[in-house]
């Protein structure tokens, strides 16, 4: 059954951030200077750990709403154990988020529910955890401890400790999902949900693994960035959860699943922060960057449309048949002479 | 014996058994008498709690949610879960009154176009869904971009009403009821009558029940799906009306949790999230039930994360709770 | 046809037989399955199983692989007894089961398909290894010029058949039961698929080969076994049989009074079909349906049975040809809601899909079609429900005072009657049923014959689709058989016979299998 696709977009894709790159190169001076291309990669750091988890559980064909809340929360709980150190901070809140995630997943495999639902509770939930373990204020990382926030900002050329861990994850997952057993088990559960349980595949393990990932993901990533920031405000990282799905979709990532991989994301990354950097760098105002998230958020949803089977070809087929049979009845009809 | 057994059925009628119709019952009064308990428990144990101002406040807080959520169960029935663009929709609505007003517009004309406005938001959002798009992706971007637009039309500035007929909406009790409280109640009877005695609802209620079964069986889908879509838009662009007029004025910062609390309240009120049943009723007991409990525990003092976190536990609890039941009883 | 002769060294002792079932029963309540069935399987046979649907086929293979236990009976295993309680235990020990319901997932790619849910493979993932592992099996079944690395998605539908068969042999089945493995190919596909069952049995597998077409079956087979009511003959050498001697032992269910009288009384002409041609349908059909009469399409799996009505209730694009309803032409590519409109009904075969609101009452699933009628200017008008839903009811034999009933806690004949009985409400000039009786006991049975046939003494033009020959021609005025997506031949009822239909639909003239 060859399904029709849209001109290759897997050829298209990574033409797609060159080409916004391009554009603003040329019209903002100073765009491509290793100092932007630093800060922008810089920016790409939070978001593409935030895409990264998001992404996965929509390759398994669900989707973990509660990512912006997880990594506020893991941002309060690294920072509060920032006198341990840099990487013990992060590495705790990183494994309570993997273990929170591991636990999502099995509840939605085990309760047979809608992913949607139970993440949309644990999104408020832990939204509120995050609250509660701040005590409604924004912690602020020790003087003492201010080495770290600077540490994870150093530059290397064009990158930093933090965008060079986004890079490292990312690819380590994309090696885990791309090259193993459970890696395919979770493409399988996304490309389709039935046809894996007829053919065997073990439906726990791959939802239990994809949550823990996102789980984990969101929490390294708000951590990471709280450090970073010196502070963790539990109301922040509220606009995650776009940024991520959008960025997730622009690479290539279906929301039907079973499609995509790491390196989508990462292309689909780029492609955002490059166009909402230029944007900030024109001096568009803080509500611009929503503007253009929505929007391309929504193409993105058009393009994911066409690639797929949906009731929109369907209906659009029907009314090739219906006329060139019209043409075909008319021309008959012509031929016999029917009055 | 036909009549008789008419009239028997005609009880049960809007698509339930008796099984069904006791729990039709059950749920409503499960939670009505949650609701009483949470009054008395509440009104003994902080004296604030049943003043005459405090019991305003909480039906003031519950109407704005109530009519969303009264908008959104819709949404829910029909199987397409939930919308996400719900508060960014009452703050352009807010907004987009505002500054027809602004313009020198009469009352009636900027509140009639508002109005028409929620519905071309409604129209554009379901045509992208009944295409096959998923619903709350969809949502999610539009109220991004609708926030977006907010923000440009106001320059991130808050518009200030002042028009006699808006400050009367916002503020008003005819009978010692506020306006807000008068609008959730009348919205609440219009939901029912919908649901229970128009085509629509029905159409809905099966689209939300199964999908192919109801295509093969003629239904149009993609209608049912736009129409949802424009009432949930319509509700919260009402609610962002009546936010615009309690304050007198139009922010971008309105309507925060909007969202959740309407998810909540659906949800709580023992909506289906994969449709097909539901009502306007178990919404609106659900919206206040939220309303009385986020206020009971304001009044204990307590802050927004652990009134959060509280919601959140609702939520899972009642989702769980009701899931489970239905698989009890053999329902998918 | 093929004359084989057995290897002198295969006798017909344990250790040869790789399966040996004796005295199996099953019962599911009240219905009795498998009467007492005795079957075997020689290493390196293919085995042909035969017989209607609800003969106790599928039963069997549900005991093979291990999703239902038998009440009585003994299993042995190469010799050994043994139990199948579980579908791991079936798997350990070397069944393996390609069923209809695709198993293959389209967004992995075929090396993937091989190994995902099996047998684990040492090491990672990658292309390389999976290819190298997958290539043996894939070079088994036929597939040499296929790459591993291909998305599944990208195949043939015969392809992916083939990768599923490879999935077996990957896990090393030494029993392989194959359940329509030709059902929906074309001529070379279906070669490609004989060639490779070939190829596995001499090879060493055994293949329990369940297929309707007999030409198949003459042509592969080494052995046959029919199934007919719960009973199972003997295993037969295929050079013992004709297709003839065939055809009637499998033929038998002598139910006489199952089907109400046909009346023999016809009108005018409701509907008439002219070499249309749709997406599923590539040979062009033509029928025609007179008032009080009811056309029977028989046809298997594949046949195109289904196809025709679905054409005709406007669900699949018409590509070519025309429909007539009364005179008037249909709009070309006329859709679903346009052939509703024009009182065309079509009831699916698969109810608990599509046909019934499962969650929902039985009067709600009664009024669902004519929410128009009963709903004048937008407001439901219950009263009217009641009426039409009752009324409904009545003609279908509904008890009334079930109406409120969830419909997905009916029983399935009840439940049939309501997909059936709902579209009544809009009196139908067309009524068109898929498979009128599936997962339908003997009595309700009886029941839907009846109605159907006063439907049509009423005016209705009725169509039934079904792969139970025995209904079709107990049922229907006229009867067309179909094989492959052919249109065998039309004729009356009376004028042809049981036998003369299984062949059709099995094996007909001039059919190259």
């Amino acid at each position: 059954m060859k399904r029709f696709r849209l001109n290759r977009p897997e050829l298209l894709r990574p033409a797609l951030p060159l080409a916004v790159f391009a554009f603003f190169s040329i019209t903002i001076s100073g765009y491509a200077s290793l100092g932007n291309v630093y800060s922008i990669l810089e920016s790409c750091a939070l978001i593409g750990l935030i895409a990264a988890a998001v992404g996965t559980t929509m390759i398994a064909g669900e989707l973990d709403l509660s990512v912006s809340s997880v990594a506020a929360c893991a941002g309060v709980i690294a920072v509060k154990s920032s006198d341990l150190g840099l990487v013990p901070a992060v590495l705790i809140a990183t494994v309570i988020g993997a273990l929170y995630g591991a636990i999502q997943g099995w509840w939605i495999h085990r309760l047979a529910i809608s992913s949607l639902v139970l993440t949309l509770g644990t999104f408020i939930g832990i939204g509120g955890a995050a609250y509660l373990l701040a005590d409604e204020r924004t912690i602020i990382l020790d003087l003492s401890q201010l080495g770290m926030a600077q540490a994870l900002r150093e530059r290397f050329w064009i990158f930093s400790p933090f965008s060079a861990t986004m890079l490292i994850l990312l690819l380590l997952v994309g090696l885990l999902l791309r090259y193993t057993r459970i890696g395919r088990e979770i493409y399988a559960l996304g490309g389709g949900r039935h046809e894996s349980k007829a053919a065997g595949v073990p439906q726990a393990r791959g939802m239990i693994l994809a949550f823990a990932l996102s789980g984990g993901l969101a929490s390294l990533a708000g951590a990471m960035a709280s450090i970073r920031a010196g502070s963790a405000a539990p109301g922040s990282y509220g606009d995650l959860l776009l940024t991520g799905v959008t960025a997730a979709l622009i690479g290539g990532v279906s929301l039907y699943g079973g499609r995509g991989s790491m390196a989508s994301v990462i292309l689909g990354v780029l492609t955002l922060q490059f166009l909402l950097s230029g944007l900030a760098l024109q001096g568009a105002a803080f509500w611009a960057a929503n503007l253009a998230t929505g929007a391309v958020l929504l193409v993105a949803i058009g393009i994911d449309l066409a690639a797929e089977d949906s009731p929109a070809r369907r209906m659009l087929h029907r009314l090739r048949v219906s006329r060139r049979n019209q043409t075909a009845a008319i021309t008959s009809s012509q031929l016999e002479g029917v009055s | 014996m036909t009549s008789q057994l008419i009239s028997r059925a005609a009880q049960a009628e809007g698509g339930l058994s008796p099984g069904r119709s006791l729990e039709r019952f059950l749920v409503p009064a499960a939670i009505s008498l949650v609701i009483v308990v949470t009054i008395v428990v509440g009104g003994l144990t902080n004296e604030a709690f049943l003043t005459e101002s405090n019991v305003l406040a909480i039906l003031r807080v519950a109407a704005l949610t109530g009519i969303v959520a009264l908008g959104a169960t819709f949404v829910t029935i029909a199987g397409r879960f939930f919308s996400l663009a719900l508060a960014q929709t009452a703050v352009f609505g807010s907004v987009a009154y505002a500054l027809l007003l602004q313009s020198g517009l009469p009352f009636l004309f900027a509140l009639g176009m508002t109005l028409v406005l929620g519905v071309v938001l409604g129209i554009l959002q379901g045509v992208v869904v009944s295409a096959g798009a998923n619903p709350i992706v969809t949502t999610l971007g539009a109220g991004a971009l609708l926030a977006g637009l907010a923000g440009l039309a106001t320059g991130g500035k808050s518009l200030r009403i002042s028009d006699d007929a808006t400050a009367w909406i916002g503020n008003a009790r005819p009978f010692g009821v506020p306006t807000q409280t008068w609008a959730f109640l009348i919205v609440v009877v219009i939901a029912f009558m919908i649901m229970r005695s128009t085509r629509f609802g029905r159409a809905a209620v099966l689209v939300g029940a199964n999908r192919a079964t109801a295509e093969l069986a003629g239904v149009p889908i993609a209608r049912v799906t736009v129409a949802v879509f424009v009432i949930a838009s319509v509700a919260a662009t009402i609610a962002g009306i009546f936010g615009a007029a309690q304050f007198e004025q139009a922010r971008m910062s309105a309507f925060i949790g909007l969202d959740f609390d309407v998810v909540a309240a659906v949800l709580i009120g023992g909506t289906a999230i994969h449709g097909g049943e539901g009502s306007p009723l178990r919404t609106a007991l659900g919206a206040i039930f939220i309303a009385m409990v986020q206020n009971y525990m304001l009044l204990l003092g307590w802050s927004f994360g652990p009134r959060t976190l509280v919601l959140g536990a609702l939520i899972m609890l009642a989702v769980v709770v009701f899931h489970m039941a239905r698989q009890r009883g053999g329902r998918s | 046809m093929q004359i084989e002769t057995l290897p002198a060294e295969k006798q017909d002792d344990a250790t040869s037989m790789t399966l040996r079932m004796t005295g199996i029963e099953k019962s599911y309540g009240a219905v009795k399955a498998l009467r007492g069935v005795d079957f075997e399987l020689r290493r390196g046979e293919v085995m042909a199983l035969l017989g209607e649907n609800g003969a106790g086929k599928s039963t069997l293979v549900k005991i093979l692989a291990g999703l239902v236990a038998p009440d009585t009976g003994q299993i042995e295993i190469n010799g050994a007894v043994t139990t199948i309680g579980s579908t791991t235990r079936s798997q350990t020990l070397g069944i393996a089961c390609a069923e209809q319901e695709m198993s293959i997932i389209g967004s992995l790619t075929v090396a993937e398909n091989l190994f995902i849910g099996g047998v684990p493979i040492a090491g990672f993932w990658t292309s390389a290894r999976l290819s190298a592992a997958a290539r043996p099996h894939l070079d088994a079944v036929g597939l040499e010029h296929i790459n591993p690395s291909t998305r599944a998605a990208d195949l043939s539908v015969a392809e992916r058949q083939l990768v599923e068969i490879a999935r077996l042999i990957a896990n090393d089945a030494k029993i392989l039961i194959l359940d329509e493995p030709t059902a929906a190919l074309s001529d070379a596909e279906i070669e490609l698929v004989k060639a490779t069952v070939t190829r596995l049995a001499d090879a060493g597998r055994s293949i329990i080969y369940v297929t309707h077409r007999l030409g198949e079956v003459f042509e592969i087979a080494d052995r046959v076994t029919v199934f007919r009511g719960g009973h199972s003959s003997p295993a037969q050498e295929i050079s013992t049989l004709t297709l003839d001697s065939l055809i009637e032992q499998m033929i038998g269910r002598k139910v006489e009074d199952l089907y109400p009288v046909r009346t023999g009384h016809s009108g005018g002409s409701i509907l008439a079909v002219r070499h249309i041609r749709s997406n599923e349908l590539a040979h062009p059909i033509s029928l025609q349906v007179r008032e009080g009469e009811i056309l029977g399409i028989a046809g298997q799996l594949g046949s195109g049975a289904g196809s025709v009505l679905r054409a005709i209730a406007g669900i699949d694009a018409i590509e070519s040809g025309e429909i007539e309803l009364r005179g008037k032409t249909l709009p070309p590519a006329h859709g679903l809601r346009q052939a509703i409109s024009a009182q065309i009904a079509y009831v699916s075969s698969d109810r608990k899909h599509d046909g019934i609101f499962a969650d929902l009452s039985v009067t709600t699933n009664m009024s669902a079609p004519a929410l128009r009628l009963i709903s004048p200017a937008g407001l439901m008008r219950h009263r009217r429900e009641q009426v039409l839903a009752c009324s409904n009811a009545d003609q279908v034999a509904f008890s009334q005072s079930r109406l409120h009933q969830r419909a997905g806690q009916l029983s399935g004949g009840n439940q049939q009657k309501v997909a059936l009985g709902k579209w009544l409400g809009m009196t139908p000039q067309v009524l068109l049923v898929h498979e009128p009786t599936r997962g339908v006991d003997v009595g309700a049975r009886a029941e839907i014959y009846r109605h159907l046939r006063q439907l049509a003494d009423n005016g209705m033009a009725i169509i039934i689709a079904s792969s139970d020959l025995e209904e079709v021609h107990g049922v229907a005025d006229t009867v067309i058989t179909m094989f492959r997506g052919r249109q065998v031949r039309t004729s009356p009822s009376y004028d042809i016979t049981s036998h003369q239909i299984l062949k059709d639909i099995t094996h007909p003239e001039g059919a190259h299998a």
